[in-house]
C-alpha cells in the first residue's frame, strides 16, 4: 500500500536534523586547527618549491633539481633503498607472522614482542648500533680487520638498507601478523580437507586472504623508507638521499626552495600511496574474520622453516638492541670495554627526556581528545565538513615528517606566528600528525555503540553535552587509551619533523641523541636511547594496566 | 474522545524521504491503560513509538501528553520513559548508578531522597541486592528489570516498551510479561508496548492498535481483535485464520453459507437475516472447526502436527484447503496423512462483509 491517501503532505519535507551549537562550534575549531597544522604546512612546501612566498612563481628549482647530480642521485638512492628494504621487510614479515600466529608457545609470544620491539626505540636507533658493531672502531670490524687484514665499512647505501629493514620491521609485521590472525582458521582447515597440503593451503589461501594487509603493509614501509630522514644522516656516509639532503638544505644552507623541491618529491608517493590506500583498498580488509579459536597450527616441516627464518630476524633485533645497551655500560665498546656510568652524567640530556616526555604526554591528550571528540561527531552528529575533515586527519599521518617540518619552519618561523622553537608548537607539531590514529579509534569505537544507549539517557532526562560527557566519553575511554598510547609512543621517539622546529633551550631527547649520534659520542647516544627506551615501556605498561582496567570496567 | 485521556496522538503523519511511514493516525491513551502497538515489521509501530519518546519528529499531526503539546521537545524534556529493545543498559555503571542517572538530572528530587527512591524502584522490579552489580554480570531477564526500573524511578506519565521481550528465551518471556502486567496494575502505569508477537499483545493488553503499513488497521480490546477482526489482514495477522470467501443464501430455517471456491462446502449458520443474499468472507479459526467423526463433512488428512497439547491439521474439504486444532486428550486417536476426518463446523461465526452487496 503505497498510494499517498493524505493529499495535504504532498512534499515530504526532508527535516534536517539540527546540530547543537557547542559541536558546531567544536567542528569549526578542529577545523580551523586542521587547517593551520596539518594543510597549510603542506601548502606552504609546495609553493615555496614554485618560489611562492620568496619572489615570483618560477621552475628553477625543478629545473636545479633535474640537472644537478646530486639531487637526482638523492632521488635514486631513496627510491633504491626503500625499494629494497620493503622487499627484504616483507619477505621476512611474512614467515615470522604465520610462525607467531600460527604456534602458541612461550616462545611465539616472546618473537612477537621482540617483533614489535623497535617500536618503542628511536627510528635510527639501528644505525647506532650497526655503528657499534661494524663501525670504523666497531666490535666486529676489528676483529674482522685483525683477522683478514680487510677493512670493512658499513657507512654509505647498504648501512641505510639494513638500517631500515630492522627499524621497519614492525610497522610491516604488525598489519600482517593482525591480518593473518584474523583468518577464520576453518577455511584452511577446509582447504586442508579438500585435499591441498600445507605449502598449498599456503600458497592459495591463507597469504591471498593476507593480501590486501601485505599490500598495504608494503606500500607504507616504502613510503616511510623514502622519507627516512635519520639512518641515513648517521649512517650514510655522505651518500644523498631526499629526507636527510632537504634538512641538511635547510639547517646547513637556508635555502629553503629546494629543501621545498625535495620535500615534494617525497610527498608525491606518500600521497599516491595514501590516496591509493584510502580510496581502493577500503573495505578490501578482512576478507574473513575470526570466528573463535585458535589459529590453524603448521605442520613440523613448515613450522620448522618458519621458525628458522623468525629466529634469524628476532636475533638480529635482539642484539643489536643488547649491543646499545651494553655501549652504555662501558668506556668506549670493543675499545675500552671497562663498566662506567659517565655516559649518563649528562643532565641536558635528562631535561630533553623531560621536555619530550611532557610534549608527548600533551600531544597523545590532544590527538586522542580531538579524536574521539571529531569521532562522536562524524559518527552521529550532522555536523558540517566530516569527510573533509577525517580526509585531512588522515592525510596528516600520510605526510612525510620532513615536508611537515619544512612546512613549520615556513609558516612559524615568521610574522605572525614567530613559534618555533617553543614547546607549544612542538606539542601541536607531533598532535596533529597522529591525530587520525585517534579519529580512526574514535569512529570505529563508536560503530559498536549502540545509538539507543545515547537515546536512553536523552530519555532519562540528560541533555546533549551531558549525554556526551557522562554516557559517549567513558565509553569512548578504550578508544581514547589506543590512541593516547600510540601518540604518546610514537611522540616519544619521533625525530623528523621536530627537529626543524626545535631551538637549543626545547631540544627534545629523539633529536638530541640523533645528534650525538652523528658526532659519534657513541657511548652518551646508547645511554640516552637507554633511558629513553625504558621510559617508553614503563609509561605504556601503565597505559595499558589502566586501559586494561578500563575496558574492564566498561564492557557489556 | 475520552476526558481522561492521558496521551493523545492526532493525525499523526511521518515521512522518511519520499517514504509514508504513518498515515494519518489517531489515538487516545487512557491513564492506566496497557495499549499495545502490533504489526508486522516495516508497519510503522516502532516510529510510532519512538515519536511518542521524541526520537523522530512526525511531519504532521500532534503528540499531547496530560494536556501539555510534547511534539516540538526533545527527549530529556519529554516526562515519558522508554525501555529499549536491547535495554541499552550503561555498561561502564552499576546498576544502582544506571537507576540514579535520570534522578541526578532531576532538579527539583532532593539529592537525599534519592537513595530512597533508587532502593523503592528497584525493589518494585525485585532486584533489591544487586545495586553494585554491573549489566554486564545480570542475566537478561535482570538487565530488563533494570531497564525497567531506571524509568520507572522517574515516574514518567507514560511508560514506552520497544520489544521489550524479545531478546528473551521462552520461559523468562511468559515471566517478565506477568511482571510488567503486575507492575502496572501496582503503580497505576500507562504503558505503550510494542510486539510483533500478537500472542504477547492479546495477552498483556487492555487494547490492540493493529499497523500494516503505517495504517490503523483495528483499535480494539484482545477479544474484540480476536473474535472480530475488521479485515483479513487483522484475522490472519492476530491468531491463525481460515478465511472463506463464499455468500449467504436464506432457508426457511436460517441463514446458508456457500464457499465460493468449493460450492458443495456449505454450513448453516445461526444469524441475522440481514446477511441474506450477501457475500463476505467467514472466518473461522483452526480451533472453531472441531473433530466429529460421525459428521457429513468428511474431509481429508495432508499434514499432522503435532503440538503436545493439540494436534494440527491440515485438510482437504471439497478442495478447500483449512487447517484446524484439535484438542489432544489421552482418548482422541491422532490422525495421520491420508486419513479421513470428520469436521464439525460452528454456526456462528464473525463475517468480514465485502464491500457491494451481491444483488439478488
Amino acid at each position: 500500500m503505497s498510494d499517498n491517501t493524505a493529499g495535504s503532505v504532498n512534499s515530504p519535507a526532508k527535516k534536517k536534523e539540527r546540530v547543537e551549537k557547542g559541536f558546531l562550534a567544536a567542528t569549526w575549531g578542529i577545523a580551523a586547527l586542521l587547517f593551520l597544522f596539518i594543510l597549510a604546512p603542506v601548502l606552504a612546501v609546495l609553493l615555496q618549491s614554485f618560489g611562492i612566498g620568496a619572489g615570483a612563481f618560477t621552475l628553477e628549482h625543478y629545473e636545479r633539481f633535474f640537472t644537478h647530480a646530486n639531487y637526482l642521485q638523492s632521488l635514486f638512492n631513496s627510491i633504491a633503498a626503500a625499494s629494497i628494504s620493503t622487499f627484504v621487510i616483507v619477505c621476512l614479515s611474512i614467515p615470522f607472522a604465520l610462525y607467531v600466529t600460527r604456534t602458541s608457545t612461550w616462545l611465539s609470544s616472546v618473537y612477537r614482542g621482540i617483533g614489535l620491539l623497535p617500536l618503542v626505540a628511536p627510528p635510527f636507533i639501528f644505525s647506532l648500533s650497526l655503528i657499534i658493531l661494524f663501525g670504523r672502531r666497531g666490535v666486529v670490524t676489528q676483529v674482522f680487520n685483525d683477522v683478514t687484514g680487510l677493512e670493512i665499512s658499513i657507512y654509505g647505501f647498504w648501512g641505510v638498507v639494513i638500517a631500515q629493514v630492522l627499524g621497519y620491521f614492525p610497522v610491516a609485521y604488525m598489519m600482517i601478523e593482525s591480518s593473518m590472525r584474523n583468518i577464520n582458521p576453518s577455511v584452511e582447515q577446509a582447504s586442508q580437507d579438500l585435499g591441498a597440503g600445507q605449502g598449498r593451503t599456503l600458497g592459495k589461501i591463507t597469504l591471498p586472504l593476507a593480501g590486501t594487509a601485505i599490500l598495504k603493509a608494503g606500500l607504507i614501509v616504502f613510503v616511510m623508507a623514502l622519507a627516512d630522514f635519520s639512518n641515513p644522516l648517521i649512517i650514510g656516509g655522505g651518500e644523498n638521499f631526499l629526507a636527510s639532503d632537504a634538512f641538511l638544505l635547510v639547517t646547513g644552507q637556508q635555502n629553503l626552495e629546494m629543501a621545498a623541491v625535495l620535500g615534494v618529491f617525497l610527498i608525491i608517493p606518500s600521497l599516491l600511496v595514501f590516496l591509493f590506500q584510502t580510496y581502493l583498498l577500503k573495505g578490501h580488509d578482512t576478507a574473513t574474520s575470526q570466528s573463535g579459536g585458535a589459529n590453524n597450527p603448521l605442520n613440523p616441516r613448515m613450522k620448522r622453516l618458519m621458525f628458522g627464518i623468525s629466529t634469524l630476524v628476532a636475533l638480529f633485533i635482539v642484539v643489536m638492541f643488547i649491543m646499545v645497551v651494553l655501549s652504555a655500560f662501558v668506556q668506549i665498546i670493543g675499545v675500552n670495554n671497562t663498566f662506567t656510568l659517565d655516559h649518563f652524567a649528562d643532565q641536558s640530556g635528562f631535561d630533553f627526556l623531560w621536555n619530550s616526555v611532557v610534549v608527548s604526554f600533551f600531544a597523545a591528550l590532544i590527538a586522542s581528545g580531538i579524536g574521539i571528540l571529531q569521532g562522536y561527531m562524524t559518527a552521529r552528529k550532522n555536523v558540517p565538513m566530516k569527510k573533509l575533515m577525517e580526509f585531512t586527519a588522515l592525510f596528516g599521518l600520510a605526510v612525510p615528517g620532513t615536508v611537515m617540518g619544512i612546512g613549520y619552519v615556513l609558516i612559524f618561523n615568521g610574522a605572525p606566528f614567530y613559534l618555533t622553537g617553543t614547546i607549544f608548537l612542538l606539542v601541536m607539531n607531533m598532535a596533529f600528525r597522529k591525530v587520525g590514529v585517534g579519529l580512526e579509534a574514535g569512529i570505529s569505537k563508536m560503530q559498536q555503540i549502540d545509538p539507543s544507549l545515547e537515546q536512553a539517557s536523552q530519555d532519562l532526562g540528560a541533555g546533549p553535552y551531558k549525554t556526551f560527557g557522562r554516557i559517549v566519553v567513558p565509553l569512548l575511554t578504550p578508544a581514547f587509551m589506543a590512541g593516547f598510547v600510540y601518540t604518546f609512543m610514537t611522540a616519544m621517539v619521533s625525530v623528523s619533523s621536530v627537529i626543524f622546529i626545535i631551538s637549543p633551550g626545547t631540544n627534545l631527547a629523539a633529536p638530541y641523541i640523533l645528534n650525538l649520534a652523528d658526532q659519534a659520542a657513541v657511548g652518551r647516544a646508547s645511554a640516552m636511547s637507554f633511558i629513553l627506551i625504558v621510559i617508553v615501556i614503563c609509561c605504556m605498561g601503565l597505559l595499558k594496566l589502566m586501559e586494561r582496567k578500563w575496558s574492564i570496567n566498561s564492557k557489556l | 474522545m475520552s476526558e481522561q485521556a492521558i496521551l493523545r496522538l492526532q493525525g499523526i503523519e511521518k515521512f522518511f524521504g519520499e517514504e509514508h511511514v504513518l498515515k494519518n493516525i489517531s489515538l487516545d491513551v487512557e491513564e492506566g491503560e496497557l495499549i499495545t502497538f502490533i504489526g508486522p515489521s516495516g508497519s510503522g509501530k516502532t516510529t510510532l513509538l519512538r515519536v511518542i519518546g521524541g526520537f523522530h519528529e512526525q511531519t504532521e499531526g500532534a503528540v499531547i501528553l496530560d494536556g501539555e503539546t510534547i511534539d516540538q521537545l526533545p527527549p530529556e524534556k519529554r516526562t515519558t520513559g522508554m525501555v529499549f529493545q536491547n535495554y541499552a543498559l550503561f555498561p561502564h555503571m552499576s546498576v544502582y548508578d544506571n537507576v540514579a542517572y535520570g534522578l541526578k538530572l532531576k532538579k527539583d528530587v532532593p539529592a537525599e531522597e534519592r537513595d530512597s527512591l533508587i532502593k523503592d524502584a528497584l525493589k518494585q522490579v525485585q532486584l533489591d541486592g544487586y545495586e553494585a552489580r554491573k549489566p554486564s554480570e545480570l542475566s537478561g531477564g535482570q538487565q530488563q528489570r533494570v531497564a525497567i526500573a531506571r524509568c520507572l524511578v522517574l515516574k514518567p506519565k507514560v511508560l514506552l516498551l520497544d520489544e521489550p521481550l524479545s531478546n528473551l528465551d521462552a520461559n523468562l518471556r511468559l515471566i517478565m510479561r506477568d511482571e510488567i502486567r503486575r507492575l502496572k496494575e501496582e503503580l497505576n502505569l500507562t504503558i505503550v508496548f510494542v510486539t510483533h508477537d500478537q500472542e504477547e499483545a492479546l495477552s498483556i493488553s487492555d487494547r490492540v492498535l493493529v499497523l500494516k503499513d503505517g495504517e490503523v488497521q483495528q483499535l480494539d480490546a484482545p477479544p474484540a481483535v480476536y473474535q472480530h477482526p475488521e479485515n483479513e489482514f487483522v484475522a490472519e495477522f492476530v491468531g491463525h485464520a481460515n478465511l472463506i470467501e463464499g455468500s449467504f443464501t436464506g432457508k426457511e430455517d436460517g441463514i446458508v453459507f456457500q464457499s465460493d471456491v468449493s460450492p458443495e462446502l456449505t454450513f448453516p449458520l445461526n444469524i441475522g437475516g440481514d446477511w441474506k443474499g450477501k457475500k463476505g468472507t467467514v472466518l473461522l479459526r483452526p480451533e472453531m472447526i472441531t473433530v466429529d467423526e460421525d459428521s457429513p463433512y468428511q474431509a481429508e488428512v495432508k499434514k499432522a502436527v503435532y503440538h503436545g497439547n493439540s494436534v494440527r491439521y491440515h485438510v482437504d474439504l471439497f478442495g478447500e484447503p483449512l487447517y484446524i486444532d484439535a484438542l489432544n486428550p489421552l482418548s482422541a486417536k491422532i490422525h495421520r496423512r491420508g486419513d479421513k476426518v470428520g469436521l464439525g463446523f460452528p454456526d456462528r461465526v464473525h463475517i468480514i462483509p465485502e464491500d457491494l452487496p451481491v444483488k439478488s
